[in-house]
């Protein structure tokens, strides 16, 4: 359920997507363009917004004094929200190929996968900590311009773009810390229920 | 109660609610069907089960809520003007909570100024009631430090705090310790000399005690509207308490509609309703509200229900 | 008034406030802090790290300069052309024109029959043959072409700084040979004309030969000594030392106060109802116009507060910079900046984020805002493309006090409508919520009945 309405939304985002650039023809450098700058903002719609549905204090009163433990739902979700994260990146991609762009698929799906699951994650992690799914939007949609913006340094570890710039080392970092955030939301989360 | 008499005027006798006809639907959903009533000064109960129709019937009055049909006024003044009657009315809804980062005398005055109180009353009046509700050492507690209880106490003080005429409390004691529900009773009842006072409950003792007059919804109907007295007379002559042994715990309440089991070392007793004198060994018993209001269910209903 | 005040207080005391803050805060030390002490240390005479093409600009030209800056004209057609034909040549041989409809990339190819044409254009201005094209000499075209550098133009010396030559720009006389070196064959205004109809065959807005573009990046010559004394003549007397900095300031702060306002809006008015205070709230007397209002005022200070106090880390050293050359500065000028430029802008922005949080009690205005934010930075070119609709004034450099100037009625027209969008969605707003109040819009119901019979089928069952 929680899951569901973010995926249309991430799905109406990727469909707007091909009106505001071209998705045709794309060479190496500009696919990854395309899919750095446009398509991992789908992280943020699936998920930065998990933990919205506990946000009362009420329901999380409810919630969390049944069986099956908080933390354990919420990584249920997070999961899905990966697969379905792979799937649509996947599917985007396959149509740019479709469409003449020129890349490697799979270095490039992964790359997008984790510069998405980065920013998504970011977002998960401040709307856990302040139980507002609000801040968790805020922080994604921050992180993601101070990239857009080049406020971030294109050799720092938490560089988004470095697929266009043909580095993947930052991709591991990325992934990396991405688990290590994960990681800590989740310890935290079980701590403290 | 004289630090309240100080601080707010009283009003006439002539506040009156009168209510004709009034439906509110739900797209296909009835709430509440045809209602007239007319609610003078002093405490007025209004009863039923959970989905009767009460809390619709709150929100419209409180302005939250548009009537479907019917028309209302309040002390005189339409319902449809809403500024005003949002002057003379004061609400507490029945899960009342608030800002959980404010603190209680924080969240006092924020409401204040919405309810646009003058400066210089809105502290006095703010202390003044925090101390009626007993919450005048926790004002500096947060919102979401508050236990049930205190919660209510300042939804109480909240809803007090422009001096309404009309107050309007929705399932004012659930989850108050009996204690608490006394205190509680005692506060509203003062309140409501002079003023109108209508509590809407589903638990009669809460109605007993301190309303003059019931109303009470069923299926959105109102089917009852008077004084307390009469509704426990409904049930005057058919309350009884019979005394059996267990084994015939089936049978008696397959017979009766049973009110109430009290089980002890000497056998086990039934508080029954029954329009004839029961078969069985009987001592007649002084009905209670509750009685009453469940005899007028079960005449509604046809038949007692089992 | 206090409600304005406690409504301030609020805000003040919100944990995103802070975020807020934070992500301004952190965008300003990026982009703009420090631009005032490096110009002030610039004209002392302690020249910044990286000099680009421009001349320190609050220092007083004299003869004996060697180089008095660049600036971007049509003087030197030559090289326009030059450099659009290099650019040319390029797309036309990979068939992938680049294109920025709405500011972001957009590759075109064309059909066969498209090529043809493309490749008459480049036979017509070069004066070769589709072969000779083919196998052109290596330095055919200089290093240098307008602002694009070419790669190997640059050197490394000995500290491992990358370094260009400079100047030399290609002096063609007419008497050079049209196949060793680029010589146009056609007219200047032949050439223009040429190059509109590969705009119209490339079809979409935004390509390399559109006249804008083509000047922006080609068309660059070195500035004049007497062009730099009126420069400069503008910075000290028109734009009073701090206009220009007030200028470069807002173009930053623009592009934050463009999106993240709506998040500070979104999360008070959405407080309400999570917190369950909207029942209590909306029964109280304060009419729906004085909250919105109350609400909408205290959000627009609390924004731009902090961009205000920012302000000052440019405008106190330009104070005393003023005071030691005994010029007299405009104290004002980040506020009139910022009441002019920024404030319609905010007004905007928070309105909207009412309006829409009111209207569907969710946080979508965030997305919405996003897109406009997105479109908007896309279209809007770096400086003095100001158009009716603009939401964030662009203006990314310190100069350029003719082209507010040349502009000012749009500025003026255009900002008037950003206000007026404001203070139009604010009164729908208070519109909304006088029906909320009544229980007459209930956004869960309407989601239900729109969305609620597709939902239905398209049920998951067991997805959480």
């Amino acid at each position: 359920m929680a899951v569901k309405n973010n995926l249309i939304l991430a799905a109406a985002y990727l469909l707007i997507i091909p009106l505001l650039r071209g998705i045709a023809n794309l060479d190496m450098v500009r696919s990854a363009e395309c899919l750095e700058q446009a398509v991992i903002l789908t992280g943020i719609f699936l998920i930065a917004p998990l933990p919205a549905p506990e946000q009362s204090k009420a329901i999380q009163d409810v919630v969390c004094t049944k069986k099956i433990p908080h933390w354990k739902i919420l990584l249920l979700r997070f999961i899905m929200s990966m697969l379905l994260l792979i799937l649509m990146v996947c599917l985007f991609s396959g149509i740019m190929v479709w469409k003449n762009c020129i890349f490697p698929f799979m270095p490039y799906v992964a790359g997008t996968v984790i510069s998405a699951m980065a920013l998504g994650s970011f977002g998960f992690a401040a709307a856990i900590f302040s139980n507002s799914v609000i801040v968790g939007y805020l922080a994604s949609i921050g992180y993601f311009l101070l990239n857009s913006l080049g406020n971030v340094s294109e050799d720092s570890i938490f560089y988004l773009f470095s697929m266009g710039k043909g580095n993947y080392s930052t991709k591991i970092w990325l992934f990396g810390l991405s688990l290590l955030v994960i990681a800590v939301v989740f310890i935290y989360e079980r701590r403290k229920r | 109660m004289e630090i309240l008499k100080d601080t707010f005027m009283p009003y006439g006798k002539n506040n009156e609610i009168v209510i004709r006809n009034l439906s509110k639907n739900y797209g296909k959903k009835t709430a509440l069907e045809n209602v007239s009533v007319t609610i003078h000064s002093g405490m007025y109960g209004l009863l039923g089960r959970n989905g009767a129709g009460k809390t619709s019937l709150m929100r419209i009055l409180a302005t939250l809520s548009e009537a479907s049909g019917g028309e209302i006024s309040m002390n005189g003044i339409p319902i449809k003007e809403t500024g005003k009657i949002r002057e003379i009315v004061g609400y507490l809804p029945q899960d009342f909570s608030f800002y959980r980062g404010m603190s209680v005398y924080g969240a006092m005055d924020y409401l204040g100024l919405l309810s646009e109180i003058p400066d210089k009353i809105r502290r006095e009046r703010i202390l003044a009631l925090l101390e009626q509700v007993n919450l005048k050492e926790d004002m500096r507690t947060k919102v979401k430090a508050l236990s049930g209880g205190m919660k209510r106490r300042l939804g109480i003080a909240q809803a007090l705090l422009h001096n309404p005429q009309i107050l309007i409390v929705d399932e004012p004691t659930a989850g108050l310790d009996p204690e608490e529900r006394i205190r509680f009773r005692n506060l509203l009842s003062e309140f409501a000399e002079d003023r109108i006072v209508i509590l809407s409950t589903h638990i009669s003792s809460d109605v007993e005690s301190c309303c003059e007059n019931i109303g009470v919804l069923n299926n959105g109907k109102m089917i009852w509207n008077g004084s307390t007295e009469e509704l426990v007379g409904q049930a005057e002559g058919k309350v009884y308490l019979i005394s059996a042994a267990k084994k015939q715990d089936k049978h008696i309440k397959e017979k009766y509609a049973v009110l109430n089991i009290i089980s002890s070392q000497s056998g086990t007793q039934y508080r029954v309703l029954s329009d004839v004198e029961p078969e069985e060994k009987y001592m007649l018993q002084p009905p209670t509200l509750e009685d009453g209001y469940m005899y007028l269910l079960s005449q509604t209903e046809g038949g007692i229900e089992r | 008034m206090k409600l304005y005040f406690k409504e301030c207080k609020k805000i003040a005391a919100s944990v995103i406030y802070y975020f807020f803050i934070a992500i301004l805060v952190f965008s300003w030390f990026q982009n703009f802090r420090g631009v005032t002490k490096t110009e002030i240390n610039w004209e002392k005479g302690i020249p910044p790290a990286d000099i680009g093409f421009e001349r320190p600009l609050l220092s007083k030209p004299s003869e004996e300069d060697d180089y008095f800056g660049s600036k971007v004209s049509e003087d030197d057609p030559a090289a326009i052309m030059m450099g659009v034909t290099r650019a040319l040549l390029s797309e036309y041989e990979s068939n992938r024109y680049a294109t920025y409809p709405l500011g972001y990339y957009k590759a075109i190819t064309l059909s066969d029959d498209e090529q043809k044409r493309v490749l008459e254009i480049l036979c017509e201005i070069t004066g070769l043959t589709e072969e000779q094209l083919k196998d052109l000499p290596e330095d055919y075209f200089p290093a240098v072409t307008g602002t694009i550098i070419s790669f190997d133009a640059m050197s490394v010396d000995e500290n491992g700084n990358l370094n260009t030559v400079m100047g030399n720009r290609a002096d063609t006389e007419s008497g050079d040979d049209k196949y060793k070196h680029f010589v146009s064959q056609v007219t200047y205004e032949h050439f223009k004309e040429l190059m509109r109809e590969m705009e119209s065959i490339i079809g979409e807005n935004g390509s390399q030969y559109s006249p804008e573009m083509m000047i922006t990046y080609f068309g660059m010559s070195e500035m004049t000594y007497e062009e730099a004394c009126e420069e400069y003549n503008q910075t000290i007397s028109n734009d009073k030392v701090t206009g220009g900095f007030a200028r470069l300031f807002c173009d930053y702060m623009g592009l934050e106060l463009g999106l993240y306002p709506i998040f500070l809006v979104v999360l008070i008015w959405m407080k309400d109802r999570m917190g369950n205070a909207s029942e209590l709230i909306y029964s109280k007397k304060i009419s729906s116009a004085r909250l919105v209002v109350s609400r909408y005022l205290a959000s627009v200070t609390m924004v731009l507060l902090p961009v205000l106090l920012l302000s000052f880390e440019s405008l106190v050293p330009l104070i005393a910079f003023g005071a030691e050359k005994g010029i007299s500065v405009d104290y004002f000028a980040y506020i009139k900046y910022i009441l002019w430029w920024l404030l319609p802008e905010v007004m905007a922005v928070s309105a909207i984020g009412i309006f829409f949080t009111l209207l569907t009690d969710s946080p979508i205005a965030i997305a919405i805002q996003f897109l406009w934010w997105m479109v908007d930075k896309g279209v809007t070119g770096l400086s003095g493309d100001t158009k009716a609709a603009t939401l964030m004034i662009r203006h990314n450099t310190l100069r350029g006090y003719e082209v507010i100037q040349d502009g000012f009625q749009m500025i003026c027209r255009n900002r008037l409508l950003m206000a007026g969008i404001g203070i139009l969605f604010v009164i729908l707003s208070i519109w909304v919520l006088k029906f909320k109040r009544k229980g007459k819009i209930n956004a869960a119901n309407i989601y239900h009945k729109c969305f609620g019979h597709m939902q239905d089928k398209l049920s998951f069952g067991s997805k959480k």
